[in-house]
C-alpha cells in the first residue's frame, strides 16, 4: 500500500514536469518559410502598385479672417505690383499724459531680408483707425490712409546677418497717443521684390519690438514699453496663372484637391498612398529656393457647403531647391476606398500658415500630366475565401 | 477524485499552442479525431477494442464495458519535421485533446458526454518579397478546426451484444490569415486580412459490438455525411464585414474492427475505417485534390494484472501497434501521400486501479520527397488521465 502511494506520487510529479517541459518546448515561435508552399492552392496576396490616380478637381480655398498674430515674425514686403504687399502693425499702450519725453526710439530686431545686393527703405507710419477699419473690411490697403511718416530708414545689412535698429520717433506724435496706438511698417513704394523680417512680440524680450523712452535728460532708457499686439497683413494680386494654385501662409490661402478613387476595390488594403505635388519655381515668394512645407488634411464635408476638415494631417516638405513633394496619405485614402469616409478631397495648406508670409504655387493643370498632382497607390488585394 | 487530479486535469486542458502541417491548408484541415491514448498506443485500433477502465468514444457501443463513473482527459504533443525539395522546417504543438465523462446506470445501460477535436488547421508559410526595393514578408497562416460535443448512450440488451449511439454537435472556427509585414520604420503600412468561418451542425454515430465467443469481439461504426452551416466574417486592419452564409458538407465514415484475447494475456485488435472525403464540399463546391481515405490499423496489448496488490510492474499494460492510411489530401500532381505510424504505449494504474495514467509514443511518416515533393517526419506523444469511482452505490 505505502509502496503504491509512493509510486503514484512519483508518477504524478514526473508527469507534471513532463507537461511543463512539453509546454515550454511548444512555446517556440513556429518557423516560417516556404516549405511545402506548392501544397497551398491559395494565391497569397502580394503588394502591388496600381496605375497612378490623377487629379479630378482642384480649387482654391480661402479663409475669411486670417490671423497672423501668433507669428514669431513681422514682415514688410513689396512685390512687383502695388497690390502685392505685406505690412506689419505694432500696437502699443497709451502714453501717460504726465510724461515729459526727451526722446522715443522704436527698437526692432531684424532677423532676415533680401537686402544683400541693394539697399531699400522701411517706413514706420502712425497707425490710425481708418487703417484698422480698412483691414477689418477686407479692403485693399491704401498708402494714403496712413500718410504720417514717423521715420524712414534704410535696410542695408546682408540678408544673412541679424541687426537691431533703434529708430528715433517724433516725440510729440508719441506724446499725443491717448489710446492704443502704434506704427505700421512698410517698404517704400518705389522698391519692388524686397522684403524684410523682424522678430515679433512672440519672441524673447531682447528680440521683441519695444519703445524706449528717454525722460528728464536721461542718456539711458528711462522706461521700455512692450507692444500690446503685433501682426502682419497680406494683400496679394489675383493670380493670372490658370495652371497654378497658391498656398499662402500669410493670407491663409489653401487648396482643395480631389481624386477619383472609384476604380479601387473596397476590400483592398492600402499599404502606401503617396500624394505627389509639383511646385512652381518662379512665382513663389519670398524666395522659391527656400524650403516650404505643406500639411494635407481630409475634408469631412462638401466644401461647397462649408469648410470642415479632420485635424490629423500629413506633412510634405519641399527642401531648398526642390520642386516635387511626396506626402504619405495612406490612412486618408484607406478610409476613402473602404467607404469609411466620403471622399470630399484633400485640404492642403502651408505648414507655417499664420507664422510666415511665404507663398508657394503648385501645378494643377489638368492638361499637363507631367506636373499634375497624382496619387501613387501600393495595395494588397483582399484574401479570397476558399470556395 | 482529489484536488490533485483536478489540478492535473486543468493543467492538461490549458496548454494549446500553434503548429501543424502544411497539408491542413486544404479543405477543413487534417483529421484529428483521435481515439483514447490506450487505442493510440495500439496503432489506433479502437472499433472492437473496448476496455472496462478507459473511455473510447470512437465506438460508443464499447462504453457498456465500463462499470464505474469515469472521467478521462487527454493531451497530445506533436512535432512535425517537414521538408520539400528546397526548404525544411519544424513545428511543435501541445494540444488539449478532449475529455469524456461517462455514467453507467447498471443493467448494461450508460450515458456519456464529451468534447473532442475532429479536424485541425495549423500551418504557416512565409516568403520574402519586395515592392519598389522595399522588403517585406508575405505570409499565409491557417488555424482552428472543427470540434465535436457528443452525447452518447450505450446499451447491452444481452450479454454479448452492445449498441451505442452518439449525437454530436459539430462546431468550429476555421481561420485563414494573410499578412504583408513591413519593417516598423517603413513608410508602408502592413496589411492583415483574416477570414474566419464559423461552422456548426448535428451529426450522429451508430456503433455496435458483438462477442460471438468470449475471446472475440467484432465491432462496426457508421457516421453519415452531414451538412454544416457556416458564417464567414472578413476582417481587415481597417474594417470588418460579414460575408454571405455558406455551407460545409462533412463526409461520412464507416469502419469495422475485430479483436481477440489470447490466453487472457494479450489482446490483438485490428480496424478498417473509411472516410468518404470526396464528399467534402465547401459552399456546394467540391474541394479539389481530395480522395477517400481508408485506415488500416493493428495493435496488441499485454494485459496487466487486475490485482491492486500485485507487483506494480505487473499492473502496467504494454501496447504496440501500427497504422497505415493515405492522406485524404492529394499532392499538387494528384498523387496520393501515404501515412504510416508505429506506436507503443503503457499505462500506470493509480488509486488501487480505480484510475489510470496512459501514455503513448508514435513515430510516423507522411508523404515522400521523391514522389510527392513533400515529406513529413512525425512524432506524437499522448497522455491521458482517467479517474473513476462508483456512483449510485448502496451504502448499507
Amino acid at each position: 500500500m505505502e509502496r503504491n502511494e509512493y509510486t503514484m506520487k512519483t508518477i504524478m510529479f514526473s508527469l507534471s514536469l513532463l507537461i511543463l517541459a512539453l509546454t515550454l518546448v511548444s512555446c517556440t515561435v513556429p518557423e516560417s518559410n516556404p516549405a511545402g508552399a506548392a501544397y497551398v492552392d491559395r494565391s497569397i496576396p502580394a503588394v502591388q502598385k496600381t496605375n497612378s490616380i490623377y487629379l479630378k478637381e482642384a480649387e482654391p480655398v480661402y479663409t475669411d479672417s486670417p490671423s497672423n498674430a501668433s507669428s514669431y515674425y513681422l514682415y514688410a514686403y513689396n512685390g512687383a505690383t502695388p497690390d502685392d504687399r505685406v505690412q506689419s502693425v505694432i500696437l502699443f499702450p497709451p502714453v501717460v499724459d504726465s510724461l515729459a519725453l526727451d526722446s522715443v526710439k522704436l527698437v526692432l530686431h531684424q532677423s532676415a531680408s533680401n537686402a544683400e545686393n541693394w539697399a531699400f527703405s522701411v517706413t514706420a507710419r502712425l497707425w490710425n483707425q481708418e487703417w484698422q477699419d480698412a483691414m477689418d473690411a477686407g479692403e485693399v490697403f491704401q498708402d494714403e490712409l496712413i500718410p504720417d511718416h514717423i521715420r524712414t530708414w534704410e535696410i542695408t545689412e546682408d540678408s544673412t546677418g541679424a541687426a537691431t535698429y533703434s529708430i528715433p520717433l517724433e516725440t510729440e506724435r508719441v506724446e499725443n497717443w491717448q489710446d492704443t496706438a502704434g506704427v505700421v511698417l512698410m517698404i517704400d513704394p518705389a522698391e519692388v521684390n524686397v522684403y524684410v523680417r523682424f522678430d515679433s512680440k512672440q519672441n524673447t524680450d531682447d528680440l521683441a519690438p519695444r519703445l524706449d523712452f528717454y525722460m528728464d535728460g536721461d542718456t539711458v532708457v528711462t522706461e521700455s514699453v512692450s507692444p500690446v499686439s503685433d501682426t502682419y497683413y497680406v494683400r496679394k494680386p489675383e493670380s493670372l496663372r490658370d495652371d497654378l494654385l497658391f498656398l499662402d501662409n500669410g493670407a491663409h490661402d489653401r487648396m482643395r484637391l480631389e481624386f477619383d478613387l472609384s476604380d479601387i476595390p473596397e476590400d483592398v488594403t492600402i499599404n502606401l498612398a503617396q500624394l505627389v505635388l509639383f511646385a512652381d519655381t518662379l512665382e513663389s515668394i519670398p524666395d522659391h529656393s527656400d524650403y516650404y512645407n505643406v500639411n494635407v488634411y481630409r475634408l469631412t464635408e462638401d466644401y461647397a457647403d462649408t469648410l470642415a476638415y479632420n485635424a490629423s494631417y500629413s506633412t510634405g516638405t519641399l527642401d531648398t531647391g526642390e520642386e516635387i513633394t511626396v506626402i504619405t496619405v495612406t490612412t486618408i485614402v484607406q478610409g476613402w476606398t473602404s467607404s469609411t469616409y466620403d471622399n470630399y478631397g484633400f485640404l492642403i495648406k502651408g505648414f507655417n500658415e499664420g507664422l510666415t508670409m511665404d507663398r508657394r504655387g503648385f501645378y494643377v493643370d489638368l492638361e499637363d500630366s507631367t506636373r499634375m498632382p497624382r496619387l501613387d497607390l501600393y495595395v494588397t488585394p483582399a484574401l479570397a475565401s476558399q470556395d | 477524485m482529489t484536488y490533485r487530479w483536478i489540478t492535473l486535469f486543468i493543467g492538461l486542458g490549458l496548454h494549446h499552442l500553434f503548429a501543424g502541417s502544411i497539408l491542413s491548408s486544404q479543405g477543413i484541415g487534417l483529421p484529428y479525431d483521435n481515439p483514447n491514448v490506450r487505442s493510440m498506443g495500439m496503432g489506433f485500433a479502437s472499433i472492437a477494442n473496448p476496455s472496462p477502465s478507459r473511455i473510447d468514444a470512437v465506438n460508443p457501443a464499447g462504453m457498456t464495458q465500463i462499470s464505474t463513473t469515469t472521467l478521462t482527459i487527454q493531451s497530445v504533443f506533436h512535432t512535425n519535421k517537414y521538408k520539400d525539395t528546397e526548404y525544411q522546417s519544424r513545428s511543435n504543438y501541445t494540444n488539449f485533446d478532449g475529455f469524456h465523462f461517462i455514467v453507467p446506470f447498471g443493467k448494461g445501460l450508460c450515458a456519456a458526454f464529451g468534447l473532442k477535436p475532429v479536424t485541425r488547421i495549423d500551418y504557416k508559410i512565409a516568403f520574402a518579397d519586395q515592392i519598389e526595393s522595399e522588403e517585406y514578408t508575405k505570409s499565409l497562416k491557417g488555424s482552428g478546426g472543427v470540434n465535436r460535443f457528443v452525447i452518447n448512450a450505450a446499451w447491452a440488451p444481452v450479454d454479448r451484444i452492445s449498441i451505442g449511439v452518439g449525437v454530436s454537435y459539430l462546431m468550429g472556427r476555421l481561420i485563414e490569415e494573410s499578412r504583408n509585414q513591413f519593417n516598423a520604420d517603413s513608410d508602408y503600412t502592413s496589411s492583415h486580412d483574416r477570414i474566419s468561418t464559423h461552422a456548426n451542425g448535428l451529426n450522429w454515430t451508430l456503433g455496435m459490438q458483438i462477442r460471438p465467443y468470449r475471446s472475440w469481439t467484432l465491432g462496426a461504426i457508421y457516421s453519415p455525411s452531414v451538412h454544416l452551416d457556416t458564417q464567414v466574417d472578413f476582417y481587415q486592419i481597417f474594417s470588418s464585414s460579414a460575408l454571405d452564409p455558406g455551407s460545409l458538407q462533412y463526409p461520412s465514415t464507416y469502419g469495422i474492427g475485430i479483436s481477440y484475447t489470447l490466453l487472457n494475456t494479450v489482446i490483438i485488435a485490428a480496424d478498417f475505417q473509411k472516410t468518404q472525403w470526396e464528399q467534402l464540399q465547401i459552399n456546394g463546391a467540391d474541394v479539389l485534390r481530395t480522395q477517400n481515405s481508408h485506415r488500416i490499423s493493428m495493435g496488441l496489448e499485454k494485459i496487466a494484472s487486475a490485482d491492486p496488490y500485485a507487483n506494480y510492474l505487473k499492473r502496467i499494460p504494454l501496447r504496440v501497434g501500427a497504422l497505415i492510411q493515405p492522406c485524404y489530401i492529394l499532392d499538387p500532381n494528384g498523387e496520393s501521400l501515404s501515412e504510416m505510424w508505429a506506436t507503443f504505449g503503457f499505462g500506470f494504474p493509480v488509486f488501487h486501479n480505480t484510475s489510470h495514467i496512459d501514455m503513448m509514443f508514435g513515430i510516423g511518416k507522411r508523404g515522400s520527397l521523391e514522389k510527392n515533393g513533400l515529406e513529413e517526419d512525425l512524432i506524437r506523444f499522448g497522455l491521458s488521465i482517467t479517474g473513476g469511482e462508483k456512483w449510485f452505490r448502496r451504502k448499507y
